[in-house]
This record gives structure tokens, C-alpha cells and sequence, in this order.
């Protein structure tokens, strides 16, 4: 189960801080959290993609891309994103 | 209308035409390819262009084409002599004074002109001769350290 | 020069760690580098803007008429001309884009919203006719009021930029477009328990002024758009890839209908990212069928590029006598400019980053107003809010007599510390830079005299990976062409150059690194983000190995083995009882087979995690409140210093621009929206005169995620130096600012008001 850091500002829908959820990949871990929580994909996901305003932390790696792999206690983190000087 | 200048650029003589409202700047860079000065701002403020002119560092974009009849003119592109790199350029590249690159041509004419004024400047003095210079890259401190050892290797040539 | 080294890694290099001559650096000194400026194609003509007066208008009419009657003006353009952009968000590797707001950006439709804003532009045979040209162009405007203070531009009844803008949030969506582009929150434990559980809070507001990068090169590019469709730009830009995607959005036109030539680049620091006056040269160049070169004045730099954020900031942060930090909690709200897209993400990031903060609470507002758009500058966002941050973090230091590096020691983040935005750091040099501050002579050393005061300050920046690529030639002579997607702003070239070098054994000297156009390599992001020595190195890396294993298999078909058997140790290839230098195998190889060719593409998705310690010492005149740096050090986590003299050129490069926004940059806006300050001469950006030597110290804990433990180090720097100023500044006047920039007049104000 990979652990989701939920952001504050949804966690009404969730009532908490972290969830643990099943998935191979990010994608399959917001269509469970979705399942769990309805309304949480849309916060998050923009036409099928992760909302541009967003990038994942996932343990050690940042990345755009909902395939990301996740396994067992893996962190999940929605993070804004970072423009480089 | 344009004027007609005589001139000595980089040890050779030089004619062009040229509008009143034109700069050096621009005549050398746009009419005689001698792109080496650059534009960085078009009012003297940051140096880039900077060229000797008379033995005295200058902004060439201050500096209107006409006015430069009969004078003598150095750029970077006569600064290496016989394919030798001049003291002050070969102690900015060995000591990493650049970055971007695109102030060093200034700075090289700068630091040319004051060795050959003073040929053993202490810090104090460089900083102040150079201040007319910007560079947004290094924070200085190498570009100090160059023309310090460009005045301890070779006494800059006359 | 006095460079300290603190080194943890163990490996010896032969080519890392050394300072060779940097292989682009005879072109620059002799005046022969070719920047864009320097291009003068056949039948060029030249390009001029029209920009708005005012800080926000309606555009009721632009009439081109009497431009295009001059002899020798060949088009004219308005945004009418570019196609009507779509409503999309691309990721540009470093950060996203929607092209609607940058469509708007490069002409404004509609409105303009910022003064300088382009709303037209002219083409001419030479550049003078084209600004007498472009002073004929008549625009009428209908004046808006204006909004230039972000917190004013926050209000209810604040003149709206947009008025479809509604925030975006994770939170409900609110009902009613605002100026308020978009709201961040972060928790992390509890903070009421967290300050309760402190002994001494401090809470404090700061604000920040706009400033610039500054890069001494004009925006500048040459377009031409040809009979058979293909348009090509030679531009200045940190990334050629990434002009293209934005070019061919724009222009809904195929990428492979253009090519982006990157020349030599005068400067970026985040600022030569987007694109501005090269959408338009293309335009123009259509219009009038020949190549078109467009260069901004500085003063139209200053006006309708860049900046980066204006800001206000509330901090409040506890800690127990002993010296542990309990909660902190941040209220952020920074200046988008007039299109959304700022870096309040990265800057509610990096507030509290420094420090193992068991409970915090981090809300930041991107907030649009009447400034051009912001763009980012070397570590993003992390400036502003170490400023706050570091600030309070020093008045606990003060409070608790506490010394300040001791202070920061007990809270530092380490391997193992939870963000207050999530995650967790893998091995990081903070403690290590700190230790090394702490052990250098400037700290042991006693600062005397009235007026003086030593300060320092800790600075965070993520760093990015993303993607680059290189491809490797090995040439008969024993040298391998390198050719490498990133444009060269400070020595990169010579950075990922040695890095290929030390993979197969050869000297620096002996590669011949090219940046080529976006035809010529593969994609590659831009150069920001302190990405291009640890990820372009990454990919040269990778060269380098695909060219030593077919090195190895050319090696076994010379000496009849297999390839198994055959070793290579430091460029010498063994096998078979034989043996061949790196330089004689290739000359063979050459004889005996096809070329050898390597490839390295990678994407590394990783920050690979900067940290800095600066140390100021300073003296106040009183009767100007001008402060003079007396002395400055600056330590900095490089994981492994490939170039270190290049490592300290960065170091100091950017110690000297957080020193210009500490003490005197500063966009002057005027009441009716206009910057009053728009040159070299009136934005103070510090000369040499003003700076003293900048003492490095190298920190290297290498980064795990890098063969040589590269850790980029091009922006952290930037990010202490205004914090440990103020510092300096309080120890020696007992006056603690909290606005940027501390420049004399304010300074000055404050000590004869007694603060």
C-alpha cells in the first residue's frame, strides 16, 4: 500500500492527513482514491493528465507523469510546481 | 545625408560614411563587422562596448561616429597581437574571470587601458577604473584577480 | 584565491577537480564568440515595438496606416496577426505555460496590461527608421485604473487584470474572478501545539521590492521564415527546445517546421526562458519575406521582461529555550506580474526548509497585477522567503543568546527530515556547510569597530534533473566530439565536456564540445534550474560509456578475443596480452570498421538539493545609511566540484546578485503604475566597486543520484546573502529591516527615527 500525503486543502474529503492506497501507478492510485473519496480526481487531474499547476513527489522522484510506479510504502506527495532560474 | 570619417582602427586606416545620428557603436558593429563590442544598454551605463579611443577607455555608444575623424581606435579584435593572446586576456581565461562572456570584451579593453596608465594597480584601483563595467555573472572577484595577475606577469605592452 | 575545500568523496579523478582553460574561452576574450546580435544575414531588416503607456488600458484602436506609408517600412504586426491561441497549459520542463496568457504576452489583445506591454510592432530596412515607425503607429487607449502592490491587488474591490481569473486551488473554487491567481497551503503537525510548546515566538512582516536578472545582454533574435515554410530563429535563450515548443504553439505550426538556433547567450539567471520578441520577428518575417532581427532597448528589458516577484510576507516562528524550533507558520503573497504563472509554489517550499520544523503551517497567494509578467530568477522564490525566514530565525538567536550558527546546527535538516510540504531529503551538506562556516577563519576572526556587525544566513534550493541529451564522435586523432543540447551560459561546455573525459580517460582538452541547433541533438531542457552539469553531464556520462563498450568490442575484433576479455583502466584498453591507449585504439578503430558513435539521453527526475551558509561582516555609515560589505564567505554544498573554479564563479556570481537585492535593486513605480527606473544607471545593480573579494568555501557530500556525485550549484547562492545582511546590518545599528532593499534612504530613515 502506498502511502498518499493528502494536501490540506482536500482533506475534507478525505477527514485525513495520509491515506493508504493500492495501485501499481500514480494513476491507479487516484482512480482508488476516487473510488474512496469522489471529487478527489478532479481536484488533482486535468483531462486525464496531473493538473498543471501540480508535480508528484514520489518517494525520491519528482515527476508529471501519473505512470510513475509506486510500491509498497511508497510516499505519495501533490506538490506545486518548481520553475528553475 | 552622411559624413565621410577617417580614421585608425586596430593599427590600420579606416574610412566609412556615416549618418550624423549614428554611434560608433554602431559603425563599428553593423558597418565595419567589428562585432566584438557588444550592446548591453545604449547609454553608458554598463561598459560592454567599451573600446579605446585616444588611449582612453570609452563607451562607443556615447561616443558619435563623426566624431572619431583623425582619432585612434583600439578594440578587442586587435587586443591579440601576432596570434599571441595579450597578458590581460590570457589571465582572464586561466583564471576563469568570465562566465557568459558577454561583458568580457569590455572589460578586457578596460583593464588593457588602465595597465598601460598604471601598470601596478592595487585593488583599490582596480576596482574603481572597472566600476564603469557591469557584470552580472562573475560578482567581480575573479575579474579583480585576472587583471591583478595580468599586471604581475608582463608589463602591459605600450 | 582562497578556496576551501571540505571533501567527502573518496575517489580520485584525473580530470575531475582540475581547472583546465574552458574550450569556448579564446572565442571570448578575442572578441570572436558569435551572440546573436552579432548575425547581419543578407537583406536583414529590422524590427521595432510599440508598447503601451499605461499601466492598464483598454485598446480601442491601433492604426498602422501612417508606419506603413513611410518608404522603407516593410510590415507591421498587432496580435491580430498571431493565430488565436489555444487555451492550453504546456509543461515546460520548468514550469508550465498557458499560451493564451503568453500569446497575450508577446502582443496584447484587448488590453494592455502592464506599461511597456507590446500591443504592435514595425519592420524597416534599418533599425532608426524602424523606431521613427514605430512612433507612428497611433494606438488609442481608454486608461484603467491600476494596481502595482500586491496585497492592494488582493482586495475585493481591486481593479480587475482578468475577468475570467477565478484561483486555482485544491481548495472549493471560489464563485468570483479576483486577482488572486492562486492559493498553496501546506500543515505539518500541529501549530498550536507548537507554539505553545515555545518559550520565545517571534512574528514578523517583510516585504520585497521587484527586481530584475539583470543579464547584460538584450533580449535579441534574428527570425526568418522562408518560401517553403520553414522558420528558422537564431535567438538568445537558455533553451533552444523549449523556444521551439512555445514558438510552434504560438504559431500552430509543426515543430519540425522550425529550428532554433542557440547562439552564444549573454546572461539569462531564469529570465531567457520565455519567449517574447521572437514570436514577432517570425511574424514580421513572414510579412515581409526577408530575415528579421528585433533587439530590445534595456530600457524596454527592464519593462516587459523578467522581473522577478515583488512581495509581502508574514513569519512567525517559536522555539524553546533550549534552542529547538517548535512550529513556524508562513503567510505568503507574491506578484505574478500580469499573467499567472509565478513562484509562490517553490517559495511555500523552501520558507522553512532549512530546519527539522516538527509543526508548521504555510499558506502562499500568486497574485496578478499590474507589472510584467514575473519570470524566474536563480532559485525561484527562495530568496524572498529566506529573507523572512532567516530574519526570524536570527532575532531567536538573539533573543534566546543563542549563536546563530549553533542555533541553526540544532535544527538543521538532514538526511531523514520531512519537509513541511512532504517529503523527505536523502543525504544533504547543510550541517556540513554550516561546519564549515563555523571552522573558517572569517568566523574565528574578531570584527571590531562602531558601526560593524557579521551576519549569517542559510539558503535552500531544489535543483532540477529533466531531460538532456549528447551525442559522441570519436575522432581518428584520439578526440571525441561532443555535441550537447545545452546552451553554454557560464562553462558548462567545459563542464560536461570533462565529465565525458573522465569516463573514457582522456584529458579535457582532448573533447571538442559543441551546442547545436534544435535539428542537430536531441531534446534538451533548458539551462536553469542548476540542472546542466549534473544532468547534461549525466547524459555525457552515458556517452561516454556506449563509446567505451563499443571501443571494447572494436578492441576484441582487432586482437581476435572476446570482447569479454577485453579491460579498460583509465583509457587503456587490455586484452589478449596487447594493449592501446585511448587514442591509438581509436586511430585503429577508425581503419577497421565503422565510426564510433555514442548517445546519452536522460531524464533524471530527482532535485538534487542545495545548500549554502553565507557570512557577512558590514559597517553602517550612519549619516548616509550606506552599508559597505567589509568581508564575505560563502560555503556551498557541490556535491562534487567538477570545475572548481567555475563552481566558485557561480558561488560568487550569484552572492553578488543577492547582494544587489539586498541593498539596492529595486523596480520605482509611480502612482500611476510606470517604473521610474528603467537603466543601468538608476537600477543599482552593484559594480565592482561596491563588492569586496567573495571567499568560497566547497562543500562536496556527494549527491547520490550522480556517478560523480554532481550536485548543481548554480542558483543557491543567491539566496542567503539578503538575510545575513540584514543580520550584519542589526549587529551593527540594533535596527533589523524588513524591507528589501535596505538601501540608504531607508536604512538612513530608520536610525534617525531611533528604531
Amino acid at each position: 500500500m502506498a502511502i498518499v500525503y493528502i494536501p490540506p486543502q482536500i482533506q475534507k474529503l478525505t477527514g485525513a492527513a495520509q491515506v493508504e492506497v493500492s495501485g501499481s501507478n500514480v494513476r491507479e492510485i487516484i482512480e482508488q482514491l476516487e473510488q474512496r473519496f469522489p471529487g478527489i480526481a478532479a481536484r488533482l487531474c486535468d483531462n486525464g493528465q496531473l493538473s498543471p499547476a501540480l508535480q508528484l513527489s514520489v518517494d525520491q522522484v519528482m515527476t508529471r507523469m501519473l505512470s510513475t510506479k509506486v510500491e509498497s510504502a511508497t510516499e505519495v506527495h501533490f506538490l506545486p510546481v518548481i520553475g528553475g532560474g | 545625408m552622411k559624413t565621410h570619417v577617417s580614421t585608425t582602427i586596430n593599427g590600420e586606416a579606416v574610412e566609412f560614411l556615416c549618418q550624423p545620428r549614428q554611434s560608433l557603436l554602431e559603425i563599428l558593429r553593423d558597418e565595419l563587422s567589428l562585432t566584438g563590442c557588444k550592446e548591453g544598454c545604449n547609454n553608458g551605463n554598463c561598459g560592454a562596448c567599451t573600446v579605446i579611443l585616444n588611449g582612453l577607455p570609452v563607451d562607443s555608444c556615447l561616443v558619435l561616429a563623426v566624431e572619431v575623424e583623425g582619432a585612434n581606435i583600439e578594440t578587442v579584435e586587435g587586443v591579440a597581437q601576432q596570434r599571441q593572446l595579450h597578458p590581460v586576456q590570457q589571465c582572464f581565461l586561466e583564471g576563469a574571470a568570465l562566465q557568459c562572456g558577454i561583458c568580457t570584451p569590455g572589460f578586457i579593453m578596460t583593464s588593457k587601458a588602465l595597465l598601460e596608465k598604471h601598470p601596478a594597480p592595487d585593488e583599490e584601483e582596480i576596482r574603481f577604473s572597472l566600476a564603469g563595467n557591469l557584470c552580472r555573472c562573475t560578482g567581480y572577484d575573479k575579474i579583480v584577480h585576472a587583471v591583478q595577475a595580468a599586471a604581475e606577469s608582463a608589463p602591459a605592452p605600450k | 584565491m582562497s578556496t576551501e575545500f571540505m571533501t567527502e568523496h573518496s575517489t580520485e579523478y584525473k580530470v575531475i577537480g582540475t581547472r583546465p582553460v574552458r574550450h569556448d574561452g579564446s572565442d571570448k576574450v578575442t572578441g570572436k564568440a558569435v551572440y546573436t546580435d552579432d548575425l547581419h544575414l543578407p537583406n536583414m531588416a529590422f524590427g521595432a515595438f510599440v508598447r503601451s503607456p499605461h499601466a492598464h488600458a483598454k485598446i480601442v484602436s491601433i492604426d498602422t496606416s501612417q508606419a506603413e506609408d513611410m518608404p522603407g517600412v516593410l510590415a507591421t504586426c498587432t496580435s491580430a496577426d498571431l493565430p488565436d491561441p489555444w487555451d492550453k497549459v504546456d509543461d515546460l520542463g520548468e514550469g508550465c505555460v498557458n499560451y493564451a496568457h503568453l500569446s497575450g504576452n508577446v502582443l496584447a489583445r484587448g488590453k494592455a496590461l502592464y506599461k511597456g506591454h507590446a500591443v504592435a510592432a514595425v519592420v524597416a530596412t534599418d533599425s532608426h527608421l524602424a523606431e521613427e515607425a514605430a512612433s507612428r503607429i497611433r494606438v488609442e487607449y481608454e486608461p484603467l485604473p491600476a494596481t502595482t502592490w500586491v496585497l492592494d491587488a488582493m482586495k475585493e474591490d481591486a481593479p480587475l487584470l482578468h475577468d475570467d481569473l477565478i484561483t486555482h486551488t485544491l481548495d472549493d473554487a471560489p464563485a468570483k474572478p479576483s486577482n488572486i491567481e492562486s492559493h498553496i497551503r501546506f500543515e505539518k503537525g500541529n501549530i498550536e501545539e507548537g507554539f505553545a510548546a515555545a518559550d520565545v515566538i517571534v512574528e514578523r512582516e517583510f516585504k520585497t521590492a521587484t527586481v530584475h536578472q539583470g543579464y547584460i545582454e538584450p533580449h535579441v533574435s534574428v527570425a526568418s521564415w522562408n518560401e517553403d515554410g520553414r522558420l528558422k530563429i537564431w535567438t538568445a535563450t537558455q533553451g533552444s527546445f523549449v523556444v521551439r515548443q512555445q514558438m510552434a504553439a504560438l504559431l500552430k505550426m509543426p515543430i519540425s517546421q522550425i529550428t532554433i538556433v542557440p547562439c552564444e547567450i549573454g546572461g539569462g539567471f531564469g529570465g531567457k526562458i520565455s519567449v517574447y520578441e521572437q514570436p514577432v520577428a517570425a511574424v514580421l518575417s513572414r510579412k515581409c519575406g526577408r530575415p528579421v532581427k528585433i533587439i530590445m532597448r534595456r530600457d524596454e528589458v527592464f519593462e516587459a521582461t523578467g522581473p522577478t516577484p515583488g512581495s509581502f510576507m508574514r513569519v512567525k516562528i517559536g522555539a524553546t529555550k533550549e534552542g529547538k524550533l517548535t512550529a513556524g507558520e508562513a503567510w505568503l503573497a507574491f506578484d505574478a506580474g500580469a499573467f499567472p504563472g509565478g513562484v509562490i509554489g517553490p517559495g511555500c517550499m523552501c520558507v522553512f526548509s532549512c530546519y527539522d520544523l516538527p509543526n508548521a503551517a504555510v499558506d502562499g497567494f500568486d497574485v496578478v497585477l499590474n507589472k510584467p509578467k514575473t519570470q524566474a530568477y536563480r532559485a525561484p522564490g527562495s530568496t524572498h522567503v529566506a529573507f523572512a525566514a532567516e530574519s526570524v530565525i536570527d532575532e531567536l538567536a538573539v533573543q534566546l543568546d543563542i549563536d546563530p550558527i549553533e542555533f541553526r546546527l540544532k535544527n538543521a535538516a538532514v538526511e531523514g527530515t520531512r519537509r513541511v510540504d512532504g517529503p523527505v531529503y536523502p543525504r544533504v551538506g547543510l550541517v556540513e556547510c554550516l561546519e564549515a562556516v563555523k571552522n573558517s577563519e572569517h568566523w574565528k576572526s574578531t570584527l571590531s569597530g562602531p558601526n560593524r556587525g557579521r551576519g549569517v544566513a542559510c539558503g535552500f534550493w531544489f535543483n532540477a534533473g529533466l531531460k538532456s541529451s549528447v551525442t559522441a564522435s570519436v575522432n581518428p586523432d584520439g578526440t571525441v566530439t561532443l555535441v550537447e543540447g545545452s546552451t553554454d551560459i557560464g562553462g558548462t561546455r567545459t563542464s560536461i565536456a570533462m565529465q565525458l573525459a573522465e569516463t573514457l580517460g582522456i584529458s579535457a582538452e582532448d573533447v571538442i564540445p559543441q551546442v547545436a541547433d534544435t535539428d542537430s541533438v536531441g531534446f534538451t531542457d533548458v539551462t536553469g534550474g542548476s540542472r546542466t552539469t549534473f544532468a547534461t553531464g549525466l547524459a555525457a556520462h552515458e556517452a561516454a560509456l556506449d563509446i567505451q563498450r563499443q571501443m571494447m568490442e572494436r578492441a576484441a575484433q582487432i586482437w581476435e578475443c572476446d570482447t569479454g576479455d577485453v579491460e579498460v583502466r583509465e583509457g587503456v584498453y587490455r586484452g589478449n596480452d596487447e594493449s592501446l591507449t585511448f587514442s591509438e585504439l581509436a586511430l585503429k578503430a577508425d581503419s577497421v570498421g565503422e565510426a564510433i558513435i555514442g548517445r546519452g539521453a536522460v531524464d533524471p527526475q530527482v532535485s538534487t538539493n542545495a545548500f549554502a551558509v553565507h557570512l557577512v561582516d558590514v559597517e553602517v555609515d550612519p549619516e548616509t545609511g550606506k552599508v559597505t560589505i567589509l568581508r564575505y564567505t560563502a560555503s556551498q554544498d557541490a556535491g562534487t566540484a567538477i570545475h572548481p573554479s567555475y563552481v566558485e564563479g557561480q558561488i560568487q556570481g550569484g552572492s553578488v546578485q543577492g547582494i544587489g537585492w539586498a541593498l539596492n535593486e529595486e523596480y520605482f513605480y509611480d502612482d500611476d503604475g510606470h517604473v521610474r527606473n528603467a537603466s543601468f544607471l538608476d537600477y543599482r545593480m552593484p559594480t565592482c566597486y561596491d563588492v569586496p573579494m567573495i571567499e568560497t568555501i566547497i562543500v562536496e557530500v556527494p549527491n547520490p543520484d550522480h556517478p560523480y556525485g554532481v550536485r548543481g550549484v548554480g542558483e543557491v547562492s543567491i539566496v542567503p546573502p539578503p538575510p545575513a545582511i540584514a543580520s550584519a546590518i542589526q549587529r551593527a545599528t540594533g535596527i533589523r529591516l524588513t524591507d528589501l532593499p535596505m538601501s540608504p534612504p531607508k536604512l538612513w530613515r530608520a536610525i534617525n527615527n531611533g528604531e
